[in-house]
C-alpha cells in the first residue's frame, strides 16, 4: 500500500474518509463534502445512530454530486481528545470500511483542529500509520484466494494543509509500520518454514541495513557454558542459535540498551508435552525474538542515534530420545544450576543464558526482555495488558509511558522474596517452575536470578498480547507485533542522543521489501 | 490471648524478685556486625551460646534451645533472633522477627517469654503483633488435646526503650490482633457449626458493643430484591441472609464507610459442583465476612468516631432439588438481570446484591468489599498479595496505604477495558463469568463494578491471601485472618484523614 500526502481538496474517485466530532459536529472537510453532496452527510447522520463518538463509522455509498465511490464518516470524539492514537484509529477504521469496496484508492481528509493535541501534519502521519498497520495481511499460503477476497486498495492519500511537513513526519513512521509488518510476518510463519536456522538467516540479513550480526551456533554456546539454553533445543533436529544484533548509532562511548527476545520457534512443551488443542499457536512462541529483530531493523533503517543490542535465543522445544527430561539438572552460563521440573517452562531457560551473555558481553545500561512466557499472565491480565516485571522504577515508568503512547499497554506486576522462595530446588540452585500460584511472578523471579547486581532490567511477559483472537484498533486478528512500537518509542524518547556520530559502516538501507 | 507486657531496659527482673525467675525462655537479638544485643547482652556468656546455637545473626534466623548451663540462670530455654546487619528494628522488620520468635517459642514447656532484642516502642508493638499472630495455635476440636500442636506461651515480656509508649500503642493495636484471631477461628470453624445462622449469631455478638445488627432473611430477601443472595443460598437447609452491622460512630446520620464481606459458609459449587479433592477448604469461603466482622469489632472496641456499615452476604452454596441451575436468569437488587452460567461463580452474585443494597440504602462515601473470590487471583499473585481492583484511583490509594500500614499487602490489578465483552449474555444484561482461559479475577471485579455504580468502590480478592499454604517461620498453614488489620487501618486512617470526594 502506497501512502501519499496531498493538499486538501475533494477527490474525484475512490473512497473519501472525513472526520466527525462528538455530537455530530462536522469537521471542515466533512462540511465541504456535505455541501458538495447537497447535504447528504447531514441527512445520513440524522438518519442513523452515528454521533461522532470515537471510532464509530458510517458510510454513504455512491453519493450524488461527488465522483467518489463512498464517503466514510469516522467519529473522532471530542476535539480536545484528538491525539496520535485517535488519528491512527481514524485511518484504521476508514481502511476497514474502504476494504468493503473494490476501489484502489482511499483518501483520508485531515483537518486543522485548533483544540487537538497534535498539529495537522502529525495527525496526518499517524492516520497513515493507522491505515498501514490495519491493512496488514498474511496471505502467503493462500493459493486459491478468490478475486472478491483479495484486497484491492493500492494507495492511501492523506490530504492535509502542509503535506510536506506530514511527509517528513511520516518517514520514520513508515519505517515503524514496515517493522511491525516484518515482526507479524515472522510470528505468522509456520514452524516448518521458520525454524531456528531460518530465523537466524533472516536476522543475519539485517546486515544489509547496517546492523552488525553475530551468530553463535551450538558449538560456540557449549564453549561458553550455555547449558540452560542448549538443554531446551537438544530434543530437536534443528540446531539452536544465539543471534546478536548490534546497532551503534549513538556515541561510541555509550553503553548500549539491550533487548533480549525469546525465540522458541515451536514449543511442543517437550517431554512435558502440551495438550493438542490449540497447540498450533505455539508457532508464535518466538514473538519476543520477532519483536527484537524488527526493532533492530527499524532502528537501523531510521538511523537511530542510539547504541542498541538485540539478542535472540532461537530453539525448538521437541520431545525425542535426546530431549531433556523433567528432573534433569543443567548448568547455565552464569554457573548457577537449574533443576528442570517442567520441560514446558523452557522460555526462561533460553532467556537465562541469553540475558547472562548479554550482560557479560555488553555491560548494557538497561536490559529489557520480551517473551511469550507464561499462561498465568493470560489468567492475570487477559489480552489487554502485557505484564511488566522490573527491578527498576524508572525503567518501568518510561516503558509504561511509551506503551500508553503507542497503545501497547503494560501493567506492572509484583516481585519479591516470598515468590522467589517458590523456585527453591531440593537438588540444584533453583528449579524452573514454582507451582501454579503466581506463575508469571515466579517466572520473573527466575529471570531475575540471571540479572547482575546494579543492572536495570525489565521483563515483558507478552503471552497474552502477541497473538490476538479478535481484531484490535490497529491490528487485524493474529500476530499483533506487540512490543515493536513500544520499544521503538521508548528508545526514541529516552536513549537517542541528538547529533551522535553515525555508525561507521552503515550501508544504504536496502530497498523496502513488500509484504508477503 | 497471649498477654503482652513491655518493660524498660533497666528491668532485668521481669518476674518478681528472683533474678530472672519465672521466664521459661529468654530471647536476645543477634546482629551480624554488632554481635549479641539487648539490655543484658553484656552480662552473660552469650558468645558461647551463639556458637552453641549456630546463630550467625542473619535476618530470618531464630535459634532456640533448651539450655542447662544457660547464660540466663533459671531459664530453661535461650534463643537468639537474627537482626541481620540492621542497627535498628523498624515495624517492617520487627513484625517478621516477632513471627519467627513466635514460631520458636510455641512449644510445650514455655509459658513465659522474655524478648530482649533492643528496640524502640514502635518496633516493640510490631514485634508483639507478629509474636502473637504466629504463636497462637489454630482452633482445635480435638477430644484429646495435642500438647505439641496446641502449645502457646501465656505471656511475653518485651524489653523496649520506652515501655509506657509501647504499652499505650499496644492498647490501640491489640483489638485488631485479637479480632484477627477471631476471624481465623471463624474461618477454621467447620461448616456444620458455622452455618449461615451460626455466622449471623457471631455477628449478633457485636450488639453488646453498640453495633446495631439487623438481618434480612426469608421472604424479606425477595421483597427487598436480594434475589441473587436467595438464588445462591436456596438449596441449603439453612437459608441465606444479608446481615447488616451498623456502627454509628460519632454521627449515626453520616454517610458511612461500607464494608462488604462474602460469607459463603460452605461452597460446594452448587450444580456446577467442585471436584472432591480439598473441597473441605471451602469452609473458608466466608473469609471476607470474617474480616468485615473483625473490623467492625475493632471499630466498636476502639469507639471509632467513623460511621461504618458492614454487610455480610451470607449463604451456603449447596446442591439440592431446588438449587439454581446454570442458565437461570435472576434480577439483582438493582434490577440488573444476571445469567448464571456457572453456579460456582457464586461469590460475585451475593456480593452484587450486597454492594447494590449498600449503595441504594446507605449511600456510603466509600465501599470496600472483601472476598475469597477467584482461583485466577491465586494464579496471578500467589499467596502473598491480595488483588486490589477499584473504579477510582483515590479509593485504591487509600486501600494501598492501609495495606502498607497493616503489613497485609495488596497489588492493584486492572479493571476490564471499555470494549470488553467477555460477560456479554445472549439473554440477560450480564452473565456471571466467562469460560476458558479468561482473566477471571478481572472479570469478577468488572462484574461487581457494575453494582457499585458511580460511587467510590474498591474490591479485594483475598482468595490467595486468606490462607497460608504451608507452615513456615512466618505463618502457620491455614487461615490468616487476612483483612482485619487492613480494614482497621483503613478506618483509623479515615478518622485522621477524612475522605473527600476530590481526595487525590
Amino acid at each position: 500500500m502506497k501512502v501519499v500526502f496531498a493538499q486538501p481538496g475533494l477527490p474525484k474517485s475512490g473512497c473519501l474518509a472525513v472526520g466527525v466530532l462528538d455530537s455530530g459536529i462536522l469537521t471542515p472537510s466533512a462540511k465541504d463534502v456535505d455541501a458538495a453532496t447537497g447535504g447528504a452527510v447531514s441527512r445520513a447522520i440524522a438518519a442513523s445512530r452515528f454521533s461522532g463518538k470515537a471510532d464509530q463509522t458510517l458510510d454513504i455509498v455512491a453519493p450524488a454530486g461527488l465522483g467518489v465511490d463512498r464517503i466514510i464518516l469516522v467519529g473522532l470524539g471530542k476535539a480536545d481528545m484528538v491525539d496520535a492514537r485517535r488519528a491512527e484509529s481514524f485511518g484504521a477504521a476508514a481502511l476497514v470500511v474502504a476494504e468493503k469496496g473494490t476501489g484502489s484508492e482511499l483518501t483520508l481528509a485531515i483537518d486543522v483542529l485548533a483544540e487537538a493535541k497534535l498539529s495537522a501534519p502529525l495527525l496526518a502521519a499517524h492516520a497513515a500509520l493507522g491505515a498501514s498497520l490495519k491493512g496488514y495481511r498474511f496471505d502467503l499460503y493462500r493459493t486459491k484466494l478468490k478475486a472478491e477476497d483479495k484486497p484491492t486498495l493500492k494507495t492511501v492519500t492523506v490530504t492535509v494543509a502542509d503535506p510536506a511537513a506530514a511527509k517528513t513526519a511520516w518517514a520514520p513512521l513508515d519505517v515503524v509500520a514496515e517493522g511491525v509488518s516484518f515482526a507479524r510476518n515472522l510470528i505468522s510463519e509456520p514452524a516448518n518454514v521458520l525454524y531456528p536456522a531460518a530465523f537466524m538467516k533472516i536476522a543475519k540479513s539485517l546486515e544489509k541495513d547496517g546492523v552488525s550480526v553475530e551468530v553463535l551456533d551450538e558449538k560456540a554456546m557449549a564453549k561458553l557454558g550455555m547449558g540452560s539454553l542448549l538443554g531446551v533445543g537438544q530434543g530437536s533436529d534443528c540446531e539452536s542459535y544465539l543471534v546478536v544484533m548490534r546497532w551503534n548509532g549513538g556515541n561510541p562511548d555509550d553503553a548500549p540498551v539491550a533487548v533480549v527476545g525469546k525465540g522458541v520457534c515451536f514449543d511442543t512443551g517437550g517431554i512435558s508435552i502440551k495438550p493438542a488443542g490449540g497447540m498450533e499457536e505455539m508457532k508464535t512462541d518466538m514473538s519476543g525474538a520477532a519483536v527484537t529483530t524488527a526493532l533492530m531493523r527499524i532502528l537501523a533503517r531510521r538511523k537511530a542515534a542510539a547504541n542498541v543490542v538485540g539478542v535472540i535465543g532461537l530453539v525448538e522445544n521437541m520431545p525425542s530420545g535426546t530431549a531433556q527430561r523433567p528432573g534433569d539438572v543443567v548448568t547455565s552460563m552464569s554457573g548457577q544450576t537449574i533443576e528442570v521440573i517442567n520441560t514446558d517452562a523452557e522460555g526462561r531457560l533460553v532467556l537465562a543464558d541469553a540475558l547472562w551473555y548479554t550482560q557479560e558481553t555488553f555491560k548494557p545500561k538497561a536490559v529489557i526482555d520480551l517473551a511469550t512466557l507464561t499462561g498465568a499472565i493470560v489468567i492475570a491480565l487477559g489480552n489487554e495488558n502485557a505484564g511488566l516485571f522490573s527491578n527498576d522504577d524508572t525503567l518501568s515508568k518510561i516503558l509504561t509511558e511509551a506503551g500508553q503512547e503507542v497503545g501497547e499497554p503494560l501493567w506492572r506486576m509484583p516481585m519479591g522474596d516470598a515468590y522467589d522462595e517458590q523456585i527453591k530446588s531440593d537438588i540444584a540452585d533453583m528449579k524452573n517452575v514454582g507451582g501454579r500460584e503466581g506463575g508469571s511472578i515466579t517466572a520473573a523471579q527466575f529471570l531475575k536470578r540471571f540479572i547482575q547486581p546494579g543492572v536495570a532490567w525489565a521483563h515483558l511477559d507478552i503471552a497474552g498480547v502477541a497473538w490476538t483472537k479478535k481484531a484490535l484498533p490497529t491490528s487485524p486478528k493474529g500476530a499483533s507485533g506487540f512490543g515493536v512500537r513500544l520499544l521503538e518509542r521508548m528508545i526514541a524518547t529516552h536513549y537517542e542522543t541528538v547529533g551522535a556520530a553515525k555508525p561507521a559502516k552503515a550501508k544504504k538501507p536496502a530497498k523496502k521489501s513488500g509484504k508477503k | 490471648m497471649l498477654r503482652i507486657r513491655f518493660v524498660g531496659c533497666d528491668a532485668v527482673q521481669p518476674w518478681g524478685a528472683s533474678p530472672l525467675g519465672g521466664a521459661d525462655a529468654w530471647i536476645a537479638g543477634h546482629a551480624t556486625s554488632l554481635g549479641v544485643r539487648g539490655g543484658v547482652a553484656g552480662l552473660y556468656g552469650w558468645k558461647r551460646t551463639a556458637r552453641a546455637l549456630g546463630s550467625t545473626g542473619a535476618a530470618g534466623e531464630c535459634r532456640l534451645a533448651a539450655a542447662a548451663g544457660s547464660p540466663v540462670p533459671g531459664c530453661g530455654f535461650v534463643g537468639l533472633a537474627g537482626l541481620g546487619d540492621t542497627a535498628e528494628l523498624v515495624p517492617e522488620t520487627a513484625e517478621p522477627l516477632g513471627r519467627r520468635i513466635g514460631a520458636a517459642v510455641a512449644r510445650p514447656g514455655i509459658s513465659r517469654v522474655f524478648v530482649d532484642v533492643g528496640c524502640g516502642p514502635e518496633a516493640a508493638i510490631a514485634l508483639a503483633t507478629g509474636l502473637v499472630l504466629r504463636a497462637t495455635p489454630p482452633m482445635s476440636l480435638r477430644s484429646k488435646p495435642d500438647a505439641e500442636a496446641e502449645a502457646c506461651p501465656t505471656e511475653a515480656v518485651i524489653l523496649t526503650r520506652d515501655p509506657a509508649l509501647a504499652a499505650d500503642g499496644w492498647q490501640r493495636r491489640e483489638p485488631a490482633v485479637e479480632a484477627t484471631l477471631w476471624a481465623r477461628r471463624l474461618v477454621n470453624a467447620p461448616a456444620n457449626t458455622l452455618t449461615p445462622a451460626g455466622l449471623e449469631g457471631e455477628a449478633r455478638s457485636l450488639g453488646d458493643l453498640g453495633v446495631k445488627v439487623s438481618v434480612i432473611a426469608g421472604t424479606d430477601l425477595a421483597k427487598t430484591g436480594l434475589n441473587l443472595i436467595q438464588a445462591v443460598g436456596q438449596a441449603s437447609a439453612v437459608p441465606p441472609r444479608l446481615v447488616v452491622l451498623d456502627w454509628p460512630g460519632a454521627n449515626p446520620e453520616a454517610a458511612p464507610l461500607a464494608l462488604i464481606g462474602k460469607g459463603i459458609t460452605f461452597d460446594t459449587g452448587g450444580i456446577s459442583i467442585k471436584p472432591a479433592l480439598h473441597m473441605e477448604e471451602m469452609k473458608g469461603d466466608m473469609g471476607g465476612a470474617a474480616a468485615v466482622l473483625g473490623a467492625l469489632k475493632v471499630a466498636a472496641v476502639r469507639n471509632s468516631p467513623l460511621r461504618v456499615v458492614g454487610l455480610l452476604a451470607v449463604a451456603e452454596n449447596a446442591v439440592g432439588g431446588n438449587a439454581t441451575r446454570p442458565g437461570d436468569v435472576i434480577a439483582a437488587r438493582d434490577g440488573t438481570t444476571v445469567e448464571i452460567v456457572d453456579t460456582d461463580a457464586e461469590g460475585r452474585l451475593v456480593l452484587a446484591d450486597a454492594i447494590a443494597h449498600a449503595r441504594l440504602v446507605y449511600t456510603p462515601f466509600l465501599t470496600v468489599d472483601l472476598a475469597t473470590l477467584t482461583g485466577a487471583v491465586v494464579r496471578s499473585l500467589g499467596h502473598w498479595r491480595a488483588g486490589l481492583f477499584s473504579n477510582l484511583d483515590a479509593a485504591a490509594l487509600r486501600v494501598e496505604r492501609a495495606a502498607l500500614a497493616s503489613q497485609e499487602p495488596v497489588w492493584r490489578l486492572p479493571m476490564p477495558g471499555p470494549d470488553d465483552d467477555r460477560l456479554d449474555s445472549d439473554i440477560a444484561d450480564v452473565k456471571n463469568c466467562g469460560w476458558g482461559t479468561v482473566p477471571d479475577a478481572i472479570d469478577a471485579a468488572g462484574f461487581l463494578g457494575r453494582f457499585a455504580g458511580e460511587g467510590a468502590w474498591a474490591h479485594l480478592d483475598i482468595a490467595g491471601t486468606a490462607d497460608a499454604p504451608a507452615t513456615t517461620d512466618l505463618e502457620r498453614q491455614g487461615p490468616k485472618g487476612y483483612g482485619v488489620r487492613l480494614l482497621a487501618e483503613l478506618i483509623a486512617d479515615l478518622e485522621t484523614d477524612p475522605w473527600t470526594p476530590s481526595s487525590d
